[in-house]
Parts: structure tokens; sequence; C-alpha cells
């Protein structure tokens, strides 16, 4: 094979590059707070300013067992259920909100979920006569507007993270993925913790590279050629010629952006193919929540999504031991193979345990995420005090695709604006869009949120009433 | 005489001329020029679609050489309604598709500039220092004309010459010029996108049709799942893709090429659900003798199908449904009892009659691709055969339901377990549609293998769906399919989809019986379809943008 043409054409490393600048003294686009940058309290930056407040979505799939689900009694003694309890070491982060109702349910299972716990929009169908099912938001995603509030400065506006790659792409982008910028605009997640690994810490430009203004001009004649056509096209190509133009901009900004002082972890597990089984969930989420952590407390994000296993997914649970069900007339049935989504929708006793095993485990990998959170110091306090993570599943019960109880937590105390409520059950008329508009506005006071989500016509999920309860 | 061609009357008069001259088999109409557009026909809005994955490596293969192929890393599809081609065309960019793209780009660049035959070719000129101008436009244009897949712009040139100056200049080597130009070329709309937008060309009709260049961009990525070829762009210029017949000529020839088979490939492992065989699993205590490799032979006995049909005997592509041979290697022949292959391999044998089996539905890809781990399911066979096989929607399952089904100690076979579904008024609306097509193929378990009882009772296959009639077993239904005009004219909606990344509308179905006759006079020739689909109307007209 012919050597290339031009000369000193080399990939960097950009660990080496990392280390070298770590002396350097330079202006950085974003710092991890120091102790020298805090006022006297730690609660706050010397010159007043809150320290940046990070969020977060998360979710399981296919809902949970609401008698193994919801606490008996409410407040902040509430006994934790046995899917509650792997958050034992946490409770106090932990806000629990049964009885939230969806405002835009009544299409479509596990679709109205999403398109309720995450943007108050009701989804849009794509329902052509004669062809298989597909849905998309009707609107952004808590998640992005957050980040457009308070992600701007951070080299990455926002991360789209998952765990088992066995999350449902047939049905279109309301179960694809947690993340939307609109309603053609899906965010798809990364499930590889290395590529993951290299999107925060080795993708930085060193900023003597001689060829940086060079791909910056390419970017420009790129979006020359983008404005031109916006001229020519039908009015939803502008927008998605707009979406192009938006990244095109933000990725011109990260080519030129300053890399960060940060030590980045050590690079984690190639996991890489397609979903074999058995997928090592454990792993995989472990090696993310490493890598959530140091993205957030280094400031080169704020806002992460992330889809631990996939809406109406078929993750396979391979790791939990049959169900023991000796007056049970099928115990040789054995679902560590079995699609997630399918076992959730056979009503026997057996089954439905499993499924309840299920969401114990998925509610452990919740954990580790929180309590590595809190491992993490930040000023006086640590990560999970200044964050902010609703977490939440794309359907009541899986069997019924009931809509009426959604498992909900919202963890965390947004530096200090959400309050610790405990268990809360929501009364009458409080709606996952409150939780939304709650969220929206601890995470980000300056922002001003008054709103949020949208209205069809049939289905109405806006809302310009937080959840009060919740926020301190 | 044959003056304004209609597809029926051409076949009439040819009939008549048979029967009044002697016993020649009638031959083809011969069309003049291009049919009158269907009656009531309307075309839907343009959209600009993002090539998909394989199709921007492929292009990438094609324009720059192997190894700039090997390095070329594009975003994932995303799928709608059943094809990605639907997606391409809806969805917008985002931050992480545009920084793959760029990523992609810079490598791809880098490594076709190690093709230093290829590059001189598209150069076309030797450059003199750094900055020679002319040198640089000569290869905006040339390459520019194959990346774009038309001819730029003045626009355009000023643009990208002027890139390729400031590289030049500043790394003080010509072709780090040229590697600037690539690299951003590879990220425009204009390759990333097949910009459709039409011209009015027909005074006939109120809606546009698609120009020369743009029909050779829609051809070329349907057929071969690649960027037009030079030749192709040069038939466009002449006016050559401006006519029915010419685009059949066109077609004609990209069936010759190797790339209509992998093309041709892709489409049918979307459309009958073959990619995640190999993925799949079962219980391993209930089917011992499944693992990934019996999968994927599942997945390449449909395949080899497939190609057989329409590449090797050109024969009716009815035969899909129905035929009673198939393809098996030894893995295969032991899962449905059949003699292995003598010498290894894959050999075509015919069908064990004693088990029903014949066509798609006896394949092992259908019936275990659409069961559970540990069961079969009735109910995703049905759905797949109602929706991906009849075209037909089915409603949203309701929410809040109770279905306990009893255990199987109480209910031994499946159809027993799901008459619970029949019973239940808010369930038998649609259960009563498409468990029947299931219930008729009991007698493949969840892995495909033959079996007549079930937890020790015997299996009663025996089914009847309204339209089809009754059947059992695979075979029957497989037949069934094939008669039905509107599972032929569901196959061709299909192709049409994935053509032109979009559902098809009302207003576009008279010209989806354009495409359907023409297939159906051809004798079902799948070739002949795809020959049809790219010269029909509803392929090459777009409607107005607003």
């Amino acid at each position: 094979m012919k050597k290339a043409r031009r000369s000193a054409r080399h990939i960097l490393d950009r660990r080496t590059v990392l280390r070298g600048m770590l002396g350097g003294g330079l202006v950085t686009l974003a710092l991890p707070t120091l102790e020298a940058m805090l006022n006297d309290h730690g609660d706050a930056h010397a010159d007043g300013s809150p320290l940046p407040c990070r969020f977060m979505t998360w979710m399981f799939g296919n809902g949970c067992r609401l008698e193994h689900w919801v606490p008996s009694t409410q407040g902040v003694d509430y006994a934790l259920t046995e899917e509650l309890a792997p958050l034992a070491a946490v409770k106090s982060y932990c806000n629990v909100l049964t009885r939230v109702d969806n405002p835009v349910a009544g299409r479509r299972g596990h679709h109205d979920g999403m398109a309720g716990c995450f943007s108050g929009h009701p989804f849009v169908q794509l329902d052509p006569n004669g062809a298989p099912y597909a849905s998309k938001f009707g609107g952004p995603s808590v998640d992005q507007l957050i980040a457009d509030a308070i992600g701007g400065d951070n080299y990455l506006k926002s991360l789209a993270l998952g765990v088992s790659k066995r999350h449902n792409t047939a049905q279109g982008p309301t179960l694809e993925t947690m993340s939307h910028r609109g309603p053609d605009q899906p965010i798809l997640a990364q499930r590889n913790p290395l590529v993951v690994h290299d999107m925060l810490f080795n993708s930085f430009t060193p900023t003597d590279d001689p060829e940086r203004g060079l791909r910056a001009d390419a970017l420009d004649v790129v979006r020359n050629d983008a404005q031109r056509l916006k001229d020519r096209v039908s009015k939803s190509d502008r927008e998605r010629i707009d979406a192009h133009l938006e990244s095109l901009f933000q990725l011109k900004k990260q080519l030129l952006a300053i890399p960060p002082t940060c030590d980045a972890p050590a690079p984690p597990d190639d996991y890489d193919g397609p979903a074999t089984s058995p997928e090592p969930l454990e792993e995989v989420n472990a090696a993310m929540v490493e890598l959530v952590t140091f993205a957030f407390s280094c400031d080169l994000t704020r806002v992460i999504s992330y889809m631990f296993t996939g809406a109406s997914g078929g993750t396979q649970f391979h790791m939990l031991p049959p169900s023991e069900f000796p007056e049970h007339p099928d115990p040789k049935a054995d679902y560590s193979a079995a699609d997630h989504h399918s076992v959730s929708h056979m009503n026997l006793p057996y089954e439905q345990d499993f499924i309840h095993r299920s969401v114990v485990f998925s509610m452990q990998q919740f954990a580790v995420l929180l309590e590595a959170l809190q491992a993490t110091p930040e000023g006086d306090g640590n990560l999970l005090d200044h964050s902010c993570i609703l977490m939440a599943s794309d359907v009541t019960e899986g069997w019924a695709h009931s809509e009426n109880n959604f498992p909900l937590i919202v963890a965390g105390h947004a530096g200090g604006s959400i309050q610790h409520v405990g268990h809360y059950q929501a009364a009458d008329g409080q709606t996952l869009s409150n939780v939304l508009l709650a969220c929206m506005q601890a995470v980000a006071p300056a922002a001003g949120f008054t709103e949020v989500g949208g209205t069809d016509g049939t289905y109405d999920g806006h809302t310009s009433t937080a959840l009060s309860e919740i926020l301190a | 005489m044959l003056g304004r061609y209609s597809p029926l009357a051409g076949v009439v008069l040819a009939a008549a001329l048979a029967t009044s001259c002697g016993s020649d088999p009638p031959a083809k109409p011969i069309p003049t020029g291009d049919p009158p557009p269907p009656a009531g026909f309307e075309p839907p809005e343009p959209s600009m679609r993002r090539l998909l994955a394989r199709q921007y490596t492929h292009s990438v293969r094609d324009l720059l050489g192997e190894d700039a192929a090997l390095v070329a890393m594009p975003p994932a599809d995303s799928s709608i309604n059943g094809y990605e081609a639907i997606a391409a065309s809806q969805l917008a960019l985002n931050d992480t598709s545009v920084t793959e793209y760029e990523l992609s780009a810079r490598a791809v660049a880098t490594a076709a500039m190690g093709d230093d035959a290829r590059i001189a070719e598209l150069l076309d000129c030797s450059p003199e220092g750094p900055s020679d101008a002319s040198c640089h436009r000569s290869f905006v244009q040339r390459f520019g004309r194959l990346a774009f897949r038309r001819s730029l712009t003045d626009d355009e040139l000023e643009d990208y010459v002027g890139l390729a100056q400031s590289a030049a200049t500043e790394l003080g080597d010509f072709h780090a010029g040229v590697e600037f130009v690539i690299l951003a070329m590879l990220q425009s709309p204009h390759f990333l996108f097949q910009v459709e937008l039409g011209e009015h060309r027909k005074e006939s009709v109120s809606y546009n049709h698609l120009t020369g260049y743009e029909v050779a961009s829609r051809m070329s990525f349907f057929m071969l799942d690649t960027t037009p070829a030079e030749w192709m762009l040069d038939a466009a210029e002449a006016g050559e893709l401006d006519t029915a017949a010419g685009v059949r000529e066109v077609a004609r020839q990209l069936l010759e090429e190797p790339a209509a088979r992998d093309a041709m490939q892709e489409f049918f492992s979307e459309y009958l659900d073959l990619r995640d065989l190999p993925s799949m699993t079962k219980q391993a205590s209930e089917y011992p003798t499944f693992t990934t490799a019996l999968a994927e032979s599942m997945q390449s006995e449909t395949l080899r199908l497939l190609d057989y049909l329409i590449w090797q005997a050109e024969s009716d592509f009815g035969e899909l449904f129905d035929a009673d041979y198939t393809f098996v290697d030894a893995r295969l022949a032991e899962l449905y009892g059949m003699p292995a292959p003598e010498g290894g391999g894959w050999e075509r044998m015919t069908l064990p009659p004693k088990q029903l089996r014949g066509g798609l539905l006896g394949h092992a890809s259908f019936l275990a691709g659409q069961s559970h781990a540990t069961t079969t399911s009735p109910t995703h066979r049905g759905i797949f055969v109602l929706e991906r096989l009849m075209c037909m929607s089915i409603p949203a399952p309701p929410s809040d339901v109770n279905v306990e089904l009893p255990p199987s100690s109480q209910a031994p076979t499946m159809r027993e377990r799901l008459e619970v579904h029949m019973e239940d008024p808010s369930c038998a609306g649609c259960h009563a549609i498409f468990d029947p097509i299931g219930l008729g193929l009991e007698n493949f378990d969840a892995i495909g293998a033959f079996r007549t009882k079930e937890n020790g009772a015997t299996i009663d296959a025996q089914s009847e769906l309204p339209g089809l009639g009754e059947f059992a077993g695979a075979a029957e239904l497989g037949a069934s399919l094939r008669a039905s005009e509107d599972v032929m004219r569901c196959v061709v909606q299909n192709a049409f989809r994935h053509a032109t990344g979009h559902v098809e509308t009302q207003g576009e179905q008279a010209g989806i019986d354009v495409i359907t006759e023409g297939f159906r006079d051809s004798g079902y020739r799948f070739q002949d379809l795809l020959v049809e689909l790219v010269a029909s109307e509803a392929f090459r007209a777009v409607g107005e943008i607003e």
C-alpha cells in the first residue's frame, strides 16, 4: 500500500497531549470545581454564582410490579419495599413519587410512557395504512431543554448513554431513545463505554495542531452548502437543515475548544459488536457510571440520558436464577434466555416473579450510579447533592401496559433546590409534566422555565405548574 | 399503430395478433414513449434522503478505493415503518452524527491520499507548485461531480477551490488541498443525502419529475446500494434517464452487476426480518440443539432461496411462498429431518412431504425468528404474515387488560391456551385475525422443528382464515398466499417503500397498480419487477415543493 503523499500525518495520542497540557496553565473551557474557587461555605463559587447543577434521565424498560414497588406509608420514614431496597444507602437522596398521572396516556403502551415521562408532549403516530407501526416524540425531551439552558459552555452539550443493546428499534424514535431535540431529531445512545471514553477524553484537538483551523474552514464550506440548500427544499427539510447547521456550529466550537485539565480515567473495556447473549450488563453499567462521574466532575457535560434497558426492550436477564415455585406446573420454564418484553406479557406467577426480580436487579444498577455520585466530593458536599436524576419506566406494569402509576424517582438535591420528601403519593390531577417542570426549575433556576409539554388537540401534556412538593 | 402506450392494450393487441397470425407466444408490448400517467396519480412532496450506512461506505469505496472504505465509520441507521430508508428520509442529523461524519471523513480522506493512481486520475492535471489553482479546480470539478452526483455550481466550485488553496498554502503542499476538499465534500449534505428536488417537465400534470441526475442516484442507491457510476451520470446528462424506455435500458445494465445481488440481499434481510437471527437465543434446556451457528444457517437458507429464484432460476417469485424444495446444510438438514448434503456445504433438496413444509413459512428463519425463547408465538407468526406479507395494519394492543393464560398442565397445547384470547371480546377483535395463522403452523416448534405433539397432547393445526380459506401447515398457507393478488402487490409495496424512502400514499396507489401489473405480466419475475419499478411514474415523479 502506497504511503500517504502528505507528510506528518499522524494520529495524536490524546492522552499524551492531555498530560502535556496539565502543567501548562491554560485557560480552559471547563474546569472541575477547585477548592480555591469556592466561597467560605463551600456551597457556591467565590463570586456568588451557584455551583453547576447536573441533570440525568434514567430508565429501565417494561415497568415494575406495583405490589413490590409502592411503599405502604408516605413521608420520609417509609419502609423500603423489595424493589426499592437496593436504594437503602442513598434513601435520603430519593423521592419516590407514586400515583402521578400520565397526561398523554391512552393510545399505545410503551409509547405513551416514554412521551409522558420524558417530554410532556403527546407522541406523533407514524401509522400509514398497511405498514408496521412507528411513532416519534411530539416535542423535545426534558434533558434537551435543560441542556440548551445549562449545557452551552460545556464541551458536550449533552450525552446519551445506554447499557443493554437489546432495545427496541423497530417502532420508531419514541421507543428507540430517551433523548430527542424534536420529532425528527432523536439522539441515539452510545452503548460502548470505550467509545464514550474517547468522546469525552480523546477527542480534543491540541491547540497547536495546524489542521485545526483548516478543519474549521472545511466546516464553514459545508455550512455554506447547507445554507444554500435551505432555499430550495421543503419546509420540513428546512428544519432538518437547521438541525444540521446547529450541529456543525457546535462541532466547530468543539474543534476550537481548549482541552480541559482533568485526569482522564483509564480506558474501559471495548464492549463492541452485536447484542449477543449474555450481555455483561453489570460490567457495562459500572464502566458507564465511572465515565458519568468523571464527565460530571470534570464539567465536560452537565446533562446525560441513560437507557439502562430499553422501552419494550428485549434484554435477557441471563443472570437471574430460575424462580422457585415448586407448586407451579411449569417448573422447567427458564426465562434467562427470554426476551424481557415477551416475558412481561406472560401473566402467570412464575413469569411475573421473574419480572419482579429483574426490576430489583435494575434498581441495583441504578443504586451503583447514585452511590458513585454520592461518593464523589464536590465543594462541601458531593455530586449527588448537586444533581437531579429523573428515573422512570415506559409502562407502570408491563403485562397490562398500565399507565396510572409509573415507577418514578427524583433523586439528588439539585444544589438544594430539591427537598427530600421520601415517598410522596400524588394528589389527583398531578401529572408527569408537573414533575418534569419541577426538575427543570430545580436544575436551571436562572433559565426561568415556566412551562413544559404540549398538546395535539386531543392529548394534552402542557403545564405551567411544577410539582412544588419536591421543590425546596 | 401502437400509439399511446397502455400495458393492457398492448397485451390484448399482441394476443390478438398471435391468434390471428400463428402460434408464436405473444410478444411483450414495446413502449414507444413514456406511458400516460396513471389516472388520479399524485406523488407526495420530495424529501432529502440520508445515505444508509452501507450506501455511504460503498460510495466511499467506489469513489476513493478499498482502503478508504475500510476506515469509513458512518453513524448507525434508524428504522421507521419497517425500513431504514424511511427513517433516512425523515430524521435529522444531530451533534453526535455530525461528529461521527467528520471523524469518518478525516479517516477516509487520509486513507484516500494513499492511492496515488486514483488521485492522479481524478486530478487529470500535473500540479505546478502548491497553489496551482487551476489544477485544484480540475480536481474539485471532477471529484465533485462524482461525489455530489451532478455538476457543481459556480458557488460550490469557488468555495471548494478556495478551501483547497487555503490548505495547500498553509501546509505548503498541493495535495493537502486535495485532501481537505475530500474531507469537506464527504460532510456536505450533497454527499450525505440524496437531494431530490424535481422539476416541472410534463405539461399534462401538475406534479414534478426527478431530474436525470436524481433518477440516476435513486436507481443506483436502490438497485446497487452505491453512488451512481460515471457512465450513469453521463447517461443522465444525455437525457437517457428522462424516459421510461431509457430507464429500463439502464436498469437492465445495473442488474448485471454483482452489487445488485448484494443490494437485494440487504433488502430482503430487512423486509423478512432476517438480520437479528444470529443473535437469537432459545431456552437451552428445551432446545439443546439450538446454536448460533444453526441460527446463521436459518438465515442463509432463506437468502439462498431468494437468490435462486431471483438470479439463478429467474422464475416466478411466488414460489417463495410454496416451493417444495429448499436449501440446507448439515445443521438445517438435521433440524428438518432430512439427509445431510453429500460432501458438506449447501444443497438444494426436495422437502419431506409429511412435514407440510413449503416455502418461506416452513423456513426456520420465520418459524424460529417469530417465536419466543421458550415457546412458539402464533401471535408473532400471524402478525408477520399479516403485516409483511399481506400489508395489513395491526391495531394497538389495549391497555389495562387482565389476561391470565392457563398453565400448560390445564391446557397442554398452545391452541387451548390461546382460546382465552378468543373468548374475551376486547382481545378477539384482533387476535381472531392473526392467531389462526400462527395456530395453523403449530406443528413447528420454537426452533422450527416438526412435531405432532405438545406436552403429550396431539396438535390440531387445522385452521381457517377468512379470505385465504382453510389450511394446515406451511405449504397450504403458502399456496394460499401465492394465489393472492394482494400478497403479490404487497411485495411491490415493500420494494417501493425501500426504493423511495416513504410508505406509498393514497395518491400513489394508482402508480403502484401499474408496477404490479407489469410484475404480473412478466410472470412475477423479480428482476422485471425491479425494472418496472424504476421505470414507473411512481418512482420518477415527485410532488411540487411548497
